[in-house]
């Protein structure tokens, strides 16, 4: 009974590796999404801060990261309080009812490491307004080993996640084909993340 | 000279709008500021992230110009009818 009691205990490390599960709820409030929309007659930009979400990563084998980047649409936030208003309504990202815009990563491919920075095509899916579509996006990863100390005082690893890539507000239902002319369809998304592993 | 005065406050916003950078979007009330910090705080060359505040701030937009012309209108049709109302005063 106790071997398989030891055995089963081992199984996760078994089938995980080492991985390590970083949280990406940031105490300092630095954790921020920015967005960009260029518009024939309207340039409309932003950033959103409500950033949540745990990726499992092992420095070994980076290739089978995966997890979750999770955004409340409600702290989307742009210029103008009544353009906000109207982002945040039912016509176009009605957050009260799709509080969650969510980006859930399957894996890395492509992976190249370079000292501490690990740049890959991550492939995952993005769900926005309910609608989830299948995507991949270059990223890139710098594993800061026992670095959370430093940052956040207390010990633990650091995991910054960083990319830019475009989606298009047709594709997830978000007004498709209307007020292109000051609504630009596609809308270029910049993340620069850190998450933490907290040793226990 | 009722034309002249009239096309001031049109010549005020547009200039002040001008001034502020031209933005054909709206009126913004809130300004935000990028900056990069450090991940950890002291060593830069462990990489940054973006920081991004916001405050609350005035910049004009298109509505400026077009208010302006609503008041330049205004006022000249203001003049125009006091004139014509001061020539003829059984109008």
């Amino acid at each position: 009974m106790k071997i398989l009691l030891l055995i089963s205990s081992f199984l996760p490390v078994l089938a995980f590796g080492s991985s390590k599960t970083f949280d990406f709820k940031d105490p300092k409030g630095v954790n921020t999404i920015i967005f960009q929309l260029d518009a024939l007659l309207e340039s409309i930009s932003g950033s959103a801060g409500g950033i949540s979400g745990n990726i499992s990563f092992d420095p070994e084998n980076p290739g089978l990261t995966k997890g979750s980047i999770i955004l409340d649409a409600s702290s989307l936030r742009v210029d103008n309080p009544v353009l906000q208003e109207h982002m945040h309504g039912e016509n176009w990202l009605n957050v009260s009812k799709y509080p969650n815009i969510e980006f859930s990563l399957s894996n890395l491919r492509e992976v190249k490491k370079e000292n501490r920075s690990i740049t890959a095509i991550a492939d995952g899916k993005m769900t926005i307004r309910n609608v989830t579509l299948k995507m991949s996006t270059p990223v890139e990863l710098t594993y800061l080993a026992g670095m959370l100390e430093k940052r956040n005082k207390t010990p633990g690893d650091l995991l910054v996640v960083r990319s830019k890539f475009t989606v298009s507000r047709e594709e997830f239902g978000i007004k498709p084909g209307e007020y292109l002319d000051k609504v630009a369809n596609d809308i270029a998304i910049s993340i620069n993340l850190a998450g933490a592993y907290p040793f226990k | 000279m009722q034309l002249l005065i009239s096309v001031i406050p049109f010549l005020v916003t547009f200039a002040f709008w001008i001034y502020q950078g031209a933005r054909l979007s709206f009126w913004a009330t809130s300004i935000k500021t990028i900056e990069e910090i450090a991940v950890i705080e002291g060593m830069p060359e462990l990489g940054t992230q973006t920081k991004v505040t916001w405050h609350e701030g005035f910049i004009c937009g298109i509505e400026t110009p077009f208010l302006g012309i609503f008041f330049s209108l205004c006022i000249f049709l203001f003049l125009y009818f006091r004139k014509r109302s001061l020539k003829n005063p059984i109008l």
